[in-house]
């Protein structure tokens, strides 16, 4: 069977090199015949790549231990799932996924532009192929998921998965971040075709505007569900703890989201041509960069893979090739891109766009100094010098309230130049609202509350408003003008406008997750040891250490705490952390219990149960932590909307 | 919303934005240089906002493995530090009514062929609260100052944070001839 992906990896990478060259040779002459061979090619890479991830899921789930890499990530004592789930648990395998799913998505689209873009698919089919080239030579070459173990020795079991990774959300968090990571490789793609071949209209960020934006959205499931497993599994009370390999995946969103918004200039007002392309390049290199970040070790990370240095070296050279590629193209057309039209107002829907712009490149400027200081700094000085969370907290905090006002404001205020009566007639209501709800918590909450979450919550409410106001607007004029019933005018408001009031939705969700963070300001911790009968009070909970009980005996054992919760007194349940220590692979990981509400989250760890017999409980009460995960629902809620697919209107998108 | 139309409407009756622009090129400075004058106020504000924030020094600290910490010769009472090492077999001492944790962080790993470096580093952490992988020899970062211990008692590294992690497990397959060898001879490379 390794035999199998072994030499479907040999062919995806010849024919991809070749697809390469047929792609260049028929862009240059210009002839149809090599088009095609070319986007076959992407056909046949795809193919022997889903005979390879086969060949591997095979080797997992029948056990072959002769294989290393299953060796090394899998075990028999691991369930069918999880096994599977190992393809992405290592660093050659995750390779083989990347380059697996950058082959779906040019499959996707050489089949969606089979009558369409002809121009630009030859150059689109050899960008493709050109990143597939450099995943399938590090699979040949460099890190190969069907490497034997030395000859001579028999294999009877594996070392097993990291238990920290031994979890559902572990299983698919690897598959959204890599759909988005590598999703954006379509843009990238049109976009480089459109720089090569001097198509510099629409037409690339047109067809690729669903790719895109299902890439931004898997990309932001990927952070979402990372952070929520950070919060079951590691233990420590928090989702997001500004990690290399967090931030990695945070700032290509950040790009982005930041070329979701700019593009909408483009397409209305034909501005910011190159700005946009910019973006696209930006984002997809922060991809391949974060990938290299994650896989190489370059910065140093509590959950990063490490490795030999020249690996990383090769992958950061190809970042450069790559990105220096593209930015080359775009220097040599700049020239062709410029606008003929200038910003009218600072008061004008496309300055919103801007400003928007801004504040997105300086988070980006901020993740990149934070994650990258001990790297730059050991250069220059010799010394690492690190920042932790508090440096980023402090920065992106005004950043992302910046942002928040933007979300409320940009979508209300007119293209061009708005003029006062219009601001005044859009803006009254919501701000209205904005400010009352500030002045009532500021009453309310008096000395509790700082600035930072007084303006979140009042800039929440203000971006709800904005929302409703839209709605009901477009709603009441609806019913109005087509005699509609209420729940008619939406549907129509979301099929004839989709990404307009789809993107509304996404902006409530990002309220509720910015209301879910601003949270962490009330946050209490309590560290107590404790022994049978004990308990222990955080605000008006109180929590009562029964027992400590051996976990039945599985591929891992360990004990199982009985904590009882009251809330002023009353029960309110029984909280099980657990104490797991993983057999075969020899390591400890603690299973914090939660109970879970809109107001607040009480999250329990057993740190340790003592010699003496006393457990060792951390306590945390994280207020309002749960609307991130709300807000998450909400956002995936927009997205499906924004991608509905409406058949009458006609899809024009790969 | 690509077709809203008041947007299209608009955006042919543009004469307007037209005159818009004449004006501001009057008015002197023009919307290039506006956007400029923002953008670096803005970039301003967030760096004086930064500073006056993050001057403490608390938020900036140097990490260092434990040799470059011991050739460093730093002063007892000085700023925060992120020490990288092993933890020296059989020193980690849970002491429940102090709430503290005492433990000896050593440069090299304890089961490593040659060891090289005789660096060692008594740490007090702060709390009870270690992380899982937290034992005799895991590879561990500690973050805290250098403080003195008592009269004369010499210095002890008071930690704040302690960060541990498993080498073998997070580690992509390096090197597998290495490894293979290592579990045949040792029989327990899988454990960390």
């Amino acid at each position: 069977m390794s035999d199998i992906g072994l030499y479907s990896l040999r062919f995806a990478l010849v024919v991809a090199a070749f697809g390469v060259a047929a792609g260049v040779a028929a862009g240059i002459q210009k002839r149809a015949d090599w088009t095609q061979v070319a986007e076959r090619c992407v056909l046949a890479t795809f193919l022997f790549l889903s005979v390879a991830m086969g060949a591997l899921f095979y080797a997992l789930a029948t056990n072959d231990f002769q294989i290393a890499y299953v060796m090394q990530h899998s075990a028999r004592s691991m369930t069918l799932p999880f096994r599977l789930a190992a393809l992405w648990g290592g660093q050659s395998g995750s390779l083989l996924l990347w380059g697996w799913m950058l082959s779906v998505f040019g499959c996707v689209t050489v089949l969606a532009n089979r009558n369409q873009n002809r121009g630009l698919m030859p150059w689109v089919a050899a960008v493709l192929l050109a990143n597939a080239c450099f995943f399938l030579a590090l699979l040949n070459f460099v890190t190969v998921p069907f490497d034997q173990v030395p000859v001579g020795r028999v294999l009877s079991d594996g070392n097993g998965l990291n238990p920290l990774l031994q979890h559902p959300l572990m299983t698919i968090h690897p598959l959204m971040l890599y759909t988005g990571f590598v999703g954006f490789v379509v843009p990238f793609a049109f976009a480089f075709a459109a720089l090569v071949s001097g198509e510099l209209g629409t037409t690339w960020f047109r067809t690729t505007r669903r790719t895109t934006l299902v890439a931004w959205s898997f990309l932001a499931y990927g952070l979402m569900l990372g952070g929520r497993w950070a919060y079951e599994v590691l233990g420590w009370g928090g989702y997001w703890a500004w990690d290399p390999v967090e931030n990695a995946a945070l700032m290509p969103w950040l790009a982005a989201t930041a070329y979701l918004h700019s593009v909408m200039i483009q397409e209305k007002r034909d501005m910011l041509k190159i700005w946009n392309l910019v973006l696209v390049g930006l984002t997809y290199t922060l991809c391949l960069f974060g990938t290299f970040l994650t896989r190489s070790g370059v910065v140093q990370s509590v959950h990063s893979f490490t490795n030999s240095g020249w690996f990383g070296f090769i992958f950061l050279a190809y970042v450069a090739v790559i990105a220096g590629a593209f930015f080359a193209a775009l220097f040599y057309r700049r020239n062709e891109l410029r606008s003929p039209r200038k910003l009218e107002s600072m008061v004008s829907r496309e300055a919103g766009f801007l400003l928007n712009n801004w504040a997105f490149m300086a988070l980006l400027v901020v993740v990149f100094w934070g994650t990258m200081l001990p790297v730059f700094s050991e250069s220059i000085s010799g010394q690492r010098t690190t920042v932790g969370p508090r440096f980023f907290n402090t920065l992106v905090g005004p950043i992302g309230l910046f942002l928040l006002f933007l979300t409320g404001v940009g979508p209300l205020i007119a293209w061009h130049r708005a003029s006062l009566a219009s601001i005044r007639k859009q803006f009254t209501v919501p701000a209205l609202v904005g400010l009352t709800v500030g002045l009532v918590t500021a009453v309310a909450l008096w000395g509790q509350i700082g600035f930072f979450t007084l303006s979140c919550w009042a800039l929440g409410a203000f971006v709800v408003t904005t929302v409703g106001q839209e709605y009901t607007q477009a709603i009441r004029a609806r019913m109005r003008l087509h005699a509609e019933s209420p729940f008619r005018a939406v549907a129509t408001l979301l099929e004839k406008n989709q990404r307009r009031y789809g993107g509304y939705v996404v902006h409530l969700g990002i309220v509720f997750m910015m209301i879910g963070f601003s949270g962490a300001f009330f946050n209490e911790e309590l560290l107590e040891n404790v022994n049978p009968g004990d308990s222990v009070s955080i605000h008006d909970y109180r929590l009562q250490y029964l027992t400590a009980d051996p976990i039945p005996a599985q591929h891992y054992g360990g004990a199982r705490a009985r904590v009882a919760l009251y809330r002023e007194d009353e029960p309110v349940k029984m909280l099980l952390p657990e104490k797991r220590m993983y057999w075969l692979e020899q390591q400890p990981t603690s299973i914090p219990a939660i109970h879970s509400t809109l107001n607040e989250d009480i999250y329990l760890v057993l740190t340790a149960i003592e010699a003496d017999g006393s457990a060792t409980l951390k306590i945390y009460r994280n207020p309002l932590v749960n609307w991130i995960w709300l807000g998450g629902m909400v956002l995936v809620l927009g997205n499906i909307l924004i991608l509905w697919p409406h058949p009458a209107r006609g899809s024009q998108s790969a | 919303m690509s077709s809203s139309p008041q947007d299209t409407q608009s955006e042919k009756a543009d004469p307007a934005g037209g005159a818009e622009r004449a004006q501001t090129a009057q008015s002197g400075l023009s919307k290039g240089a506006q956007l400029t004058l923002g953008a670096l106020l803005v970039a301003g504000l967030l760096a004086w906002y930064g500073y006056t924030n993050l001057g403490e020094g608390s938020s900036f600290t140097y990490y260092q493995t434990l040799d470059e910490f011991a050739a460093a010769d730093v002063a007892a009472g000085g700023q925060a530090l992120r020490v990288h090492g092993y933890v020296a077999m059989e020193s980690i001492e849970r002491d429940l009514e102090g709430r503290q944790v005492r433990f000896v962080v050593q440069n090299d790993p304890p089961h490593a062929a040659a060891t090289t470096s005789e660096s060692r580093l008594a740490v007090v952490y702060q709390s009870l609260e270690t992380p899982d992988l937290f034992k005799d020899g895991a590879e561990v970062v500690v973050e805290g100052r250098l403080q003195q211990a008592g009269a004369d008692r010499g210095t002890v590294f008071v930690a704040d944070n302690v960060m541990a992690k498993c080498p073998s497990k997070f580690q992509a397959e390096a090197n597998l001839q290495a490894e293979a060898e290592g579990a045949a001879t040792a029989g327990s490379s899988q454990a960390m």
